[in-house]
């Protein structure tokens, strides 16, 4: 005879990953490193904003070092060498974003005794990060005037699941006839705590501004 | 975009699950998806009939739904459930987390989850 059971499971498919988070963050933290994770459209500036930064911490005497994550290639990879910081290049593959499992595979090849900040540098992909919280500190998602006004309108979440919002390309917002403002007025409109800052990573434009926001 | 994968790790629970309980035929399968997660509930749907095939899930009825996305205030102790509002404007709904009571920004406290809440099932009596 069978019987029909009702079962509670009550599992988090996604808890998983926000536990391995939970530990890179206690990882980091105890070693005292500072990390961020930046999020953003392929193209919006994350590597150029982080060299930016890099440099900057070289001035102050602090090391960085970083997680290039990418689908596939080096390219990232090889700029953020030429700055003569530890760094680890984690391809995905087909996975359309880093997950924490792979941060901590990172965080094993990385020689970080001598770290003082990690930066990550996600896929460039403003939806499937959402999913999947890495551990750091803060998380940074960059929006550039070249992707148009209407970024945070289409992808209110990602922003809303964000630190800090960097809206990048300052420098071309007139060609490209686009109000810097929008993008301002709808990062706020979200109603979260997300810090907002505008830069321009070509010319360092904002990249201090941005760095007293992060704390570094 | 990752809705397979998500699914695949789903599937992995509910055999265990299976195992565990030693079920003869699943009726249904209940998730509640959070409204802050990126999981487009078609294309789980999809991944569901197909990671089910040949397994004792094969056929079984998969029902999404939705979690809210839970908000806290840090100026007026405000629990709740997080706005949407209505852009009419924009012809959509945008997420607002600003504090229904004071308007202040808040903190998003869940509504970011992928549970399998329920499984009903036939076992041996
Ligand atoms: N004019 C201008 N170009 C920028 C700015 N930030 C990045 N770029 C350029 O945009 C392109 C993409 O930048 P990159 O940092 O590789 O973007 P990522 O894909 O987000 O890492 C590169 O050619 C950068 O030089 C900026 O603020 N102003
Ligand atoms: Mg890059
Ligand atoms: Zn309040």
């Amino acid at each position: 005879m069978h019987k029909t059971v009702d079962i509670d499971v009550g599992k988090d498919i996604l808890g998983r990953n926000r536990e391995l988070a939970r530990k890179n963050h206690t990882f980091l933290v105890e070693k005292g490193i500072r990390s961020f994770d930046f999020v953003g459209s392929i193209g919006s500036g994350k590597t150029l904003l982080i060299e930016g930064i890099i440099e900057l911490l070289k001035e102050k005497g602090l090391r960085a070092g970083v997680i290039a994550g990418d689908v596939a290639g080096e390219e990232d990879y090889m700029r953020f060498r030429e700055h003569g910081v530890p760094v680890v290049n984690v391809n995905t593959g087909k996975e359309c974003h880093l997950d924490a499992h792979l941060v901590e595979h990172a965080l094993d090849e990385m020689n970080l005794d001598d770290l003082d900040v990690l930066f990550v540098e996600n896929v460039g992909n403003l939806v499937c990060p959402g999913d999947f919280p890495l551990g750091t500190d803060v998380r940074a998602v960059v929006v550039s005037v070249t992707e148009g006004d209407d970024m945070i309108k289409k992808h209110p979440v990602i922003f809303a699941l964000s630190d800090v919002i960097v809206i990048n390309k300052i420098d071309l917002a007139e060609a490209m006839e686009v109000d810097p403002k929008v993008l301002q007025n709808d990062a706020h409109a979200l109603g979260t705590k997300a810090v907002v800052v505008q830069t321009d990573a070509k010319h360092g434009k904002g990249i201090t501004e941005l760095m007293d926001v992060l704390q570094i | 975009m990752h809705e397979f994968s998500v699914m695949s790790d789903v599937m992995e629970a509910l055999k265990e699950e299976s195992l565990k309980h030693s079920f003869k035929g699943v009726k249904e399968v209940v998730l509640e998806v959070g409204v802050l997660t990126f999981l487009a509930h078609e294309q789980l749907r999809f991944s569901y009939k197909v990671l089910s095939e040949g397994t004792v899930f094969d056929g079984s009825e998969l029902s999404i739904e939705d979690r809210p996305a839970m908000i806290r205030c840090e100026s007026c102790g405000y629990e709740g459930e997080g706005g949407f509002r209505d852009e009419p404007g924009f012809h959509r709904v945008m997420p607002t987390f600003s504090c229904p009571k004071c308007d202040e920004p808040t903190s998003v406290v869940s509504g970011n989850e992928c549970i399998i809440r329920r499984i009903v099932a036939d076992v041996e009596e």
